[in-house]
């Protein structure tokens, strides 16, 4: 008998060993396929993770500053900086002065009561930029944009444009950011590194000349 | 009895491979269906943003409305002085509410795809009726589409 006789004779007591390995090899690929589908797949959604912390970020952000706007009261704008400014705002009825500034070093939007200690109340903001709109005496639109405005010309200012960036912590991502974000490392390379998208909203001051407030 | 021991059947294998095939669908479905709905999150944020800028610049341009209007609204329409009004400069209200109209469309075009703003106003507009402030911007074709093939989002004026 020969080997091949041997061989033919083989199926009907079960694999032989060409079908065994290539039965293994097979599976190997198809393991290996799988594999690199879950790995895209689970990279894929931790980006969407991270940009969908994002989009609650800057949303939670923005609400936050928005509410802020909505207890100024007359007379509005005190003094502005390119930083920071001085308003009125509602307490308990009565209408005080508080500072609020961008702290570039905490990352934080802060704000004291005229006198009183900063305490931050927005976090994971950064490259800030103010700009006050003045509008004519006994107007409520604004004709000119200035970086920062005295007492006397803070009287005339009816909306202050806000743009800065809103951060989160994020490992590096693997795919291209959106075209007007930016990475910023830490100094210390085991920590997540900063994402930064920038935005920019609008906080309208109460005007009396026009009826606006 | 004996072909049991000599391999799968053709039923066998393909019931093995319909189902291989149900799940690699059923992953790439759920990725789709995921990567949409983060995409149109996102769009649809950028484009409710443009509209909170708007909702607090546009009253205080109020009277100039008509007249902006009357520009056409459009792209075409391009205002001299963007840099100008924006940095100091004194500008009259109807070149500032066009420099603004003009950031806007820059913002919409950069973000969102194919983005556009529109006013869309019937004949009577300026007889009082509502106007209509819109962007509009191609996205995911599976969320329900509410102006033709476009995503829109509109805003009636006055507010």
């Amino acid at each position: 008998m020969t080997a091949c006789n041997v061989y033919k004779k083989s199926p009907a007591s079960g694999y032989s060993l060409l079908e065994t390995l290539l039965s293994l090899a097979l599976a190997s690929v198809l393991l290996l396929v799988g594999s690199f589908l879950v790995q895209a797949v689970s990279q894929r959604a931790s980006w969407w993770i991270t940009l969908s912390e994002m989009i609650m970020v800057r949303q939670a952000v923005m609400e936050s500053i928005s509410s802020l706007g909505k207890q100024v009261c007359q007379p509005g704008l005190m003094l502005g900086g390119v930083d920071s400014w001085r308003w009125h705002m509602d307490k308990n009825g009565s209408c005080q002065p508080y500072d609020i500034r961008f702290n570039v070093n905490k990352m934080q939007l802060q704000k004291r009561r005229a006198g009183g200690r900063y305490t931050g109340f927005i976090d994971a903001v950064s490259s800030p930029k103010v700009t006050y709109g003045v509008a004519h005496n006994n107007h409520c639109n604004p004709i000119r944009w200035l970086p920062s405005v005295s007492e006397q010309i803070a009287l005339h200012v009816v909306i202050l444009r806000l743009q800065f960036a809103v951060g989160i912590q994020a490992p590096s991502p693997l795919y291209d950011l959106p075209s007007t974000w930016w990475q910023e490392q830490q100094s210390d390379k085991s920590k997540p590194s900063w994402l930064w998208q920038p935005t920019e909203m609008f906080i309208r001051l109460p005007c009396v000349a026009a009826g606006v407030d | 009895m004996t072909h049991s021991t000599q391999g799968f059947s053709l039923l066998e294998v393909n019931m093995a491979l319909l189902l291989l095939v149900m799940g690699l669908g059923g992953i790439l479905a759920t990725y789709q269906s995921l990567a949409m709905q983060v995409q149109y999150t996102n769009q649809q944020q950028q484009a409710l943003l443009v509209f909170e800028q708007m909702y607090q610049v546009l009253p205080l341009h109020a009277d100039q409305l008509q007249w902006l209007q009357a520009q056409g609204g459009s792209s075409s329409f391009v205002p001299n002085g963007h840099d100008f009004c924006q940095q100091g400069g004194v500008c009259d209200s109807s070149t500032m509410v066009a420099v603004w109209w003009q950031h806007w469309q820059q913002l919409i075009t950069q973000q969102l795809p194919s983005g556009e703003l529109s006013f869309t106003c019937d004949a009577v507009c300026k007889l009082g009726n509502k106007l209509h402030i819109q962007i509009r911007w191609h996205g995911p074709q599976s969320r329900r589409i509410n102006c033709d093939v476009w995503h829109c989002i509109t805003m009636e004026w006055p507010l």
